[in-house]
């Protein structure tokens, strides 16, 4: 019986202690949340059937270890209610009674009926058996095959067998443990006792009930393999999630990777985009030094608080300074440039700094190597949002070569300005409605000043035809046209104008005017008229003309034969007067060494032809002399007065009476030369006073005023008077109808006179009164 | 002392007649008849007055004028010549003083004489 009491004890010990220890943490299974209640009710159970045990063992022990027992079994008991109830509730989750009021229940109407029995642990067994056993064991063993049923849907076949085999095993324990009890006086323990159990097998129930503990046990460790198999399918659940994340992770890895590559491609793209800025960048940079260089635009920069300077490549190349050094700072500009820019330039940055105005100049830039460049500088200011000007930048262009050519053109333009004027042919310019818009100057002097803007028709002649002829040249179809015209001359004269027109197109091919020459060829049509018509007065024509031809030869012939006589008379003077010198010399010795009067008579003769030889010679030079008045402010009173004095000396012996009418001139001052105005007046009188030698004479003397700009001088003498023959040879070099005259008085009057662009005329009759009339104008005139 | 004249010309009938109104009024004169010839007797001897033609064969009167001012600046110089508008000509010595007088021929003797007696009293 001992025996008996340790293995069902142990059984159910056993069965708690592997229901509790059994790792099932985590697992899906309701059962495994709700196991240690069946392992509290196992171990509970098991102590209780030791301590039964002991009674057996130890006897004098059995009330305390009754006393121990009862409340265990009740325990014990009651856990089982409790875990049958809780798995029903889980699973099926409606039941007709509650979890928590059923246990309580229970455990009150026990205590109730134990407590007012004799033997509380007597009976108390006996109602624990009845009240809990029988529905904690039929609740345990309903829950389990409620959950076989669970498991079986899992396929977990070989579980919900052995806890169908838990089940009934508990279904027998509780028919052996619950109804078969102590013998008591009350139905059923009356009847189904332990006595009567015993009587009728032979064997106690203990026997029994020990073998169900051993099936339940058995069978609930069995059981609890499913959680070692369901932790291993967590694990392996586990490790699929492991590998799923794993694979999700390389895919987020690659999606990642892809995404960096993208944005790396992105990068790239945006540096080679960021090359190309910079190469354009640089490109137009380049482009902009380049237009700069060829434009020879330099360009400039100056913050004016800093004084800090910038200037382009080309700016250097233009005032010739090393690009690599830094640019000249304001403070160093003056020896940039001559004084005179630098001036100008000082004062213009004066004004654009304090005024903020541009300019536009231009200056004359020195090199360092002493040339100079003519270069056009601009300057702008740029403003600060308070208005001050905070810096000035421009461009300084060099227009050396620009001047240079600006100068050629201008000489190229003044050259064809002086051809165009010197043409004598007219040249004009019309525009397609013919009217004049440019002439040159022989067009200005035939139509007039005020030409321009006037048509041509305007000056044309009578009706013609001359527009209807040039029409094929405004409309196209001719390039030159000749037309001949008779057209008015500024001052009336008609004129016959012969016209070559040429067309004027614009680079489209359109008529824009017409540029035409014109020629006066009035002069030639009336000899073409005249040749047509009357052949006669052409012949006559021909014999004037050659007759005025011979005339002028002969002319010319004189002349020159009169300055090759001038010449060979200088020189004749010249050696005469050698051998007069010694002749006068020779006679002064004789009169010396013979002195006597019969010598001194001859001597004197010799001496006074000496003299008047060298009068001649001296005329004759004068006269080969005469080329150029030497112009000066003379008083013509004041030599004429002179002449008549010094001629009164020579002829003081003569008895003559002058006439002087000379008031209307005096102060009067002219421009001659004096020393030939002596010369020709002297002359004049010497012929006056010869003519009245030997008689009663009388010359008369009178200057006046003709008109604003001449003087007319009179000499008038009651000699002898010139024969009509005579008269014309008077101004002839060499002509004289005195004995002792060379001939050239009057020639060389008439040359001074004629020097002086005046004029000189004799009027006389044989034996009367002869007049010379000279007039002279107040001023020299250029020939 | 005899007050020595050198006269170069080359008319020697000329010179003669002079030589012989210069010695009556007692001076001592010597004749060239050429450029050549008047430069060596300026060279050689001393005068203190020389008369020059302008125009002599061999060398020029002017060039004479320069030889004797460049060896003896005290000796006179008068120029004769026939020569229209000599003064003109002589210019230039004469503002330089090269030249004491000048003779234009023909010439009154007496003209003459008065001037050297006066340059030569000086």
């Amino acid at each position: 019986m001992i025996i008996i009491f340790f293995i069902y004890g142990l059984a159910f010990f056993v069965l708690g202690l592997a229901v509790i220890l059994y790792p099932k943490k985590g697992s899906a299974f309701t059962l495994a949340n709700n196991f240690w209640r069946l392992g509290v009710f196992g171990l509970a159970h098991g102590i209780n059937e030791w301590l039964d045990m002991f009674c057996l063992i130890y006897p004098p022990y059995k009330d305390i270890l009754h006393i121990i027992s009862l409340p265990i079994l009740v325990f014990s008991f009651l856990c089982l209610v409790k875990f049958g109830l809780k798995q029903i509730i889980s699973t099926k989750q409606k039941f007709f009674v509650s979890n928590n009021v059923l246990p309580p229940f229970l455990l009150v109407i026990w205590a109730v009926l134990t407590l007012t029995s004799r033997d509380p642990f007597w009976y108390g067994e006996i109602w624990a058996r009845y009240l809990l056993a029988v529905p904690g064991a039929s609740l345990a063993a309903y829950a389990l095959i409620f959950e076989a049923a669970v498991f079986k849907k899992e396929n977990l076949f070989s579980v919900a067998r052995n806890l169908n085999i838990a089940a009934c095993a508990f279904l027998i324990y509780g028919c052996l443990g619950g109804l078969i009890v102590k013998e008591a006086e009350f139905f059923p323990a009356s009847i189904f006792n332990y006595k009567v159990f015993i009587d009728v097998f032979g064997i106690p129930p203990q026997v029994f009930r020990a073998f169900c503990a051993l099936v339940i046990a058995y069978a609930i460790v069995r059981v609890l393999k499913v959680f070692n198999w369901e932790a291993r399918n967590r694990i392996i659940a586990l490790l699929e999630r492991v590998k799923k994340y794993d694979s999700e992770l390389e895919l987020r890895i690659d999606e990642r990777t892809i995404h960096l590559v993208d944005m790396n491609e992105e990068l790239k793209r945006e540096v080679a985009q960021r090359k190309c800025i910079e190469e354009q960048l640089r490109e137009s940079t380049s482009v902009l030094i380049e237009a700069q260089r060829l434009s020879s635009i330099g360009s400039w920069s100056w913050i004016v608080a800093s004084d800090t300077v910038k200037w382009s490549v080309e700016l250097y190349a233009i005032s010739g300074r090393n690009p690599d050094l830094p640019p000249p700072a304001y403070a160093e500009h003056p020896s940039l440039y001559t004084a005179q820019s630098w001036e100008m330039l000082r004062q213009v940055v004066d004004r654009a700094v304090r005024f903020g105005e541009p300019y536009d100049l231009e200056l004359d830039m020195i090199r360092p190597d002493g040339t100079i460049r003519h270069t056009e500088a601009r300057g702008e200011v740029i403003k600060d949002q308070a208005g001050r000007v905070v810096r000035l930048h421009g461009t300084v262009q060099d227009i050396t070569e620009r001047k240079k050519t600006e100068a050629q053109i201008k000489f190229l333009n003044l050259r064809y300005q002086a051809i165009l004027s010197a043409v004598p042919d007219i040249i004009t310019e019309v525009d397609k409605n013919k009217v004049y818009t440019w002439v040159n100057k022989a067009g200005f002097e035939f139509f007039g000043e005020d030409v321009i803007g006037k048509e041509a028709a305007f000056y044309f002649v009578g009706e013609q035809e001359t527009y209807s002829k040039v029409e094929p040249l405004f409309k196209g179809s001719e390039d030159v046209i000749y037309v001949e015209s008779w057209q008015m001359r500024q001052d009336g004269e008609k004129c016959l104008l012969a016209w070559w027109c040429r067309v004027l197109k614009d680079s489209g091919g359109n008529v824009t005017g017409a540029l035409s020459t014109a020629r006066d060829i009035t002069v030639h049509k009336k000899v073409e008229d005249i040749l047509k018509g009357d052949k006669e007065t052409f012949e006559r024509m021909v014999k004037e003309s050659s007759q005025q031809l011979v005339e002028t030869e002969r002319e010319l012939d004189k002349t020159k034969r009169l300055a090759d006589m001038g010449m060979m008379a200088a020189s004749v003077a010249h050696e005469l007067r050698n051998p007069l010198a010694a002749i006068q010399i020779a006679a002064y010795n004789i009169k010396k060494k013979c002195a006597g009067q019969l010598i001194d008579k001859h001597i004197f003769n010799i001496e006074k032809k000496v003299s008047e030889s060298d009068q001649i010679i001296n005329n004759l030079l004068f006269y080969a002399r005469l080329k150029n008045a030497h112009y000066e402010k003379i008083s013509i009173y004041d030599i004429l007065e002179e002449c008549i004095s010094s001629a009164e000396n020579r002829f003081k012996e003569e008895k003559v009476s002058l006439v002087r009418n000379l008031s209307e001139v005096r102060g009067l001052l002219i421009e001659a030369d004096s020393l030939q105005m002596r010369e020709c007046f002297t002359n004049i009188l010497n012929n006056a006073f010869d003519a009245v030698s030997g008689k009663e004479g009388r010359i008369e003397i009178a200057a006046a005023r003709v008109d604003s700009s001449h003087i007319e001088i009179l000499i008038k003498d009651n000699g002898i008077g010139i024969g009509e023959e005579e008269l014309k040879k008077v101004f002839d070099p060499f002509f004289t109808t005195k004995s002792k005259g060379t001939g050239l008085g009057l020639t060389v009057c008439s040359q001074i006179i004629y020097l002086h662009n005046g004029a000189i005329d004799i009027q006389s009759k044989e034996g009367e009164a002869a007049c010379v009339t000279v007039v002279l104008p107040f001023k020299k005139k250029e020939r | 002392m005899k007050q020595r004249i050198l006269l170069i010309d080359d008319d020697k009938e000329l010179c003669e007649e002079l030589r012989d109104i210069f010695m009556e009024e007692g001076y001592f004169v010597q004749l060239a008849h050429d450029g050549p010839g008047g430069k060596k007797l300026i060279e050689d001897d001393s005068y203190d007055l020389i008369i020059i033609d302008i125009k002599l064969p061999g060398l020029g009167g002017l060039d004479l004028l320069k030889i004797s001012k460049n060896k003896e600046p005290k000796t006179k110089v008068f120029v004769i010549s026939g020569r229209p508008f000599i003064t003109d000509m002589l210019k230039d010595e004469i503002t330089k003083n090269l030249v004491d007088g000048v003779i234009g021929k023909p010439f009154m003797v007496e003209d003459v004489v008065n001037n050297i007696k006066s340059v030569l009293q000086r």
